[in-house]
């Protein structure tokens, strides 16, 4: 610059001023691009390249019975990760694999081989981690392992009631039961962690993160009683055993609530044991108490008569004549023994079970009273007890082209038409609860953090006067104790209720072999405190009668559930003070 | 810093001052030097220095502060950890004492560790109180109990409710 005139530009600096103001020109231009017109895309991606997130699963609900001890509880647990990104440092990943393997008794070989078999993504070492060796291993900040939080589902009980709490996947998401119906409750919302990380994904200490807390799943508890369920899935399995019946049910219930004490059926399995996606698995944790249909039999004549009864049409001592059958049309029906009577009263007419007095008495009613009675019993419709699967049953109607006059006959016995064992003790319940039908329930409380949902008992109608509820009790305690043998007869409890012997329906007819034998009641008598319902299906021994193989079982239940629910006794000796 | 930099304006019309206004403005000026005069001799260099100081003294107060956040942080970040922690133990102890309450262990424990056995015949006896109540477990589970009774108000709450807007 020295000599020339400090004022004088020359051409080259004009070129020099110009290229200058261009590479100005194009940075700013870049830059607004950049910084102005896609502003938004780049912040996005700078996120999404700085911030790592990770889920944070929310711990599963509890599923409680009606005494608070957990049925199904969810345990905290670790996922064991290797990141293969990380673990392209060979030394230290042969470092981590000889470690790791040594902590989870795992081949150190194998885990660097899977370890560096990609340059990326991660290797599941292994699922559900004890919680606490979880932190031990954690603690040890291995190269390139990496915990992730996890849960797995505990069912305390094991195989208990499983046909009614059901079964979580190995996803978290219930598979049928209470976890099913009641997945989108217990299972709560996933939180997630957000934290600014390096170029290698590590997390930042003390950086601004994000956090979106995990809320827990809500507690589902039930009115299913576990000492109550264990009595009956251990009779039922007894009684399976000795009268060589491939399937039953057995249901225990609170007549004055509606609420399900215990629900048992068979054949189940030991869910434990079975491979979840056996094909034979869907039959095995049907719960058949609401989904399987039946012809109850003999059950229904209870409920035949409480109509007549409550019409006013007879009394517990009004007589018809018994000649051993009844002709309807070109159709004979026969007494299940195929004797005649004479003369007999109502209440000797359910002592004996006779089939020609329910059909009397269904005549006396008229087809479309008797129905409307059937019908307020809840015969043909679900009981909407909360559980996914309940079956309506099936009852054909005067006004259905199927129906036919014989119908009438056989439905005032149980026959020709299907129900729910579940329906069918729903129904007798009537008779010990002054004749207000209630709507049987599973689930008792759901309990969040800020709110108890309390499930109150639902009276659906009163069905029957008080007096003829009052009557029926009267009667079918008769049925028990009127007879020196009956097999339901208890020492110290008085029972009303009734048996049923259900001929076995095939696709020509009737298999007069093949019975499904059960028997409905209430105790005790005086003040009923639970209602139990016994079906034994196709008894394979001697013994096939409700009165022989149900009744029986129905003494054994009730008298290990009135000692558990400390129900004082009529024998029972006065303590002095 | 307004009022420093006033004085130093001040100052300078004071210079014009001297050779336009009148004697009586010039004392009245006097006065004032006399009054607040004292920072007309504060160097230049104090006043960076009281500026800069000023500056650091902020600056260390914003340091200060960040550092006290991130340490109120990672101590909320250790409590929510501990708390996450102790959750999940929470819910191993529940799991653990469920499992050794299972029906099965309990019977298998009554009649081979404890050597009971099935009783033969059963004695009952009624007696004129009420059954304890089952403790489910766990104890969360157990009722709330129930709001305890009001407390008696005071002689002069009753005295108060009777004065108009009150009640």
């Amino acid at each position: 610059m020295s000599g020339s005139r400090p004022d004088h530009l020359t051409w080259r600096h004009w070129v020099m001023a110009i290229l200058v103001l261009c590479s100005f020109a194009v940075v700013t231009v870049r830059l607004y691009r950049l910084q102005v017109m896609e502003h938004d895309r780049y912040v996005e991606e700078a996120l999404i390249t700085r911030y790592g997130t990770a889920t944070v699963p929310a711990p599963r609900g509890v599923i409680t019975d009606a005494t608070g001890y957990p049925l199904a509880a969810s345990v905290d647990t670790w996922n064991v990760y290797i990141d293969r990104f990380q673990w392209q440092d060979r030394e230290q990943a042969s470092l981590s694999a000889i470690e790791l393997g040594m902590e989870l008794e795992r081949d150190a070989d194998e885990l660097y081989a899977h370890g560096i078999e990609y340059d990326t993504g991660d290797y599941l070492v292994l699922r559900d981690l004890g919680y606490e060796d979880g932190l031990a291993l954690q603690a040890l900040g291995l190269w390139g392992v990496r915990l992730l939080p996890s849960a797995v589902r505990q069912y305390p009980e094991e195989d208990l009631a499983r046909q009614i709490i059901g079964h979580v996947g190995i996803d978290g998401t219930g598979l049928w039961g209470v976890e099913a119906d009641y997945d989108h409750l217990l299972r709560g919302q996933a939180g997630m962690v957000g934290s600014e990380q390096d170029a290698l994904g590590r997390p930042i200490a003390f950086t601004v993160g994000t956090e979106d807390r995990p809320v827990g799943g809500r507690e589902v508890q039930l009115t299913i009683d576990r000492f109550i369920q264990a009595i009956i899935e251990r009779e039922l399995a007894v009684a399976l055993e000795q009268y060589e019946a491939p399937s039953g049910s057995i249901l225990v219930m609170d007549p004055k609530t509606g609420a399900i004490m215990a629900m048992a059926s068979q054949p189940s399995t030991r869910i434990t044991e079975e491979a979840l996606n056996s094909p034979s698995l869907p039959a095995l944790v049907r719960n058949r108490p609401m989904t399987d249909l039946y012809e109850p039999g003999s059950v229904l004549k209870t409920l035949t008569a409480a109509a007549a009864l409550d019409l006013g049409l007879v009394t517990p001592e009004s007589t018809y004549e018994d000649t051993g059958s009844v002709r309807i049309g070109p159709n004979v029906i026969n007494n299940w023994d195929f004797q005649a009577y004479g003369m007999v009263t109502v209440r000797e007419l359910l002592q004996r079970s006779l089939n020609t007095g329910a059909v009397w008495l269904a005549q006396e009613i008229g087809a479309e009273t008797f129905y409307n009675y059937f019908q307020a019993f809840g015969l043909g419709e679900p009981t909407h007890l909360g559980l996914i699967g309940e079956a309506e049953g099936m009852m054909r109607l005067p006004s259905d082209e199927e129906w036919y006059p014989v119908d009438l006959a056989t439905n005032s016995y149980g026959q020709g038409l299907a129900a729910t064992p579940l329906q069918v003790l729903t129904a007798v319940n009537v008779f010990a609860n002054d004749g207000w039908l209630m709507r049987p329930y599973v689930v008792s409380r759901i309990i969040s953090a800020d709110e108890v949902r309390q499930f109150e008992p639902v009276q659906v109608r009163q069905v029957v006067s008080s007096r003829t509820a009052t009557l029926m009790a009267g009667l079918m305690r008769d049925v028990v104790n009127g007879m020196e043998w009956h097999g339901a007869r208890l020492s110290d409890y008085t029972v009303a209720g009734k048996t049923g012997t259900t001929i076995v329906s095939n696709p020509t007819g009737y298999d007069f072999d093949t019975t499904i034998a059960s028997f409905a009641g209430f105790l005790p008598y005086e003040a009923p405190e639970v209602s139990i319902l016994i079906k034994i299906d196709t008894p394979g021994g001697d013994l096939r009668l409700g009165g022989q193989v149900a009744a029986p079982v129905f003494a054994r239940v009730a008298e290990q559930v009135m000692e558990y629910l400390r129900v004082p006794s009529n024998g029972a000796l006065v303590a002095q003070p | 810093m307004v009022a420093l930099a006033g004085d130093v304006t001040g100052g300078v019309a004071d210079r014009r001052d001297e050779t336009r206004f009148t004697p009586g403005t010039r004392r009245a000026k006097a006065e004032i030097s006399e009054r607040g005069g004292g920072f007309r001799h504060v160097s230049r260099m104090a006043l960076v220095g009281l500026i800069l100081m000023t500056v650091a003294f902020f600056g260390l107060m914003q340091v200060l502060q960040t550092s006290h956040v991130a340490s109120t942080g990672f101590e909320m970040w250790s409590l929510q950890t501990e708390r996450a922690t102790l959750e999940s133990e929470i819910r191993l102890l529940e799991a653990s004492i469920a499992e050794q309450a299972q029906l099965e262990r309990v019977r298998d424990e009554a009649t081979t560790r404890l050597g009971m056995v099935e009783p033969e015949t059963t004695l009952r006896v009624s007696i004129a109180e009420r059954a304890p109540a089952a403790v489910p477990l766990p104890r969360r589970y157990v009722d709330p109990v129930e709001a305890a009774a009001a407390e008696e108000a005071a002689w002069w709450e009753p005295l108060l409710e009777r004065l108009p807007g009150f009640d």
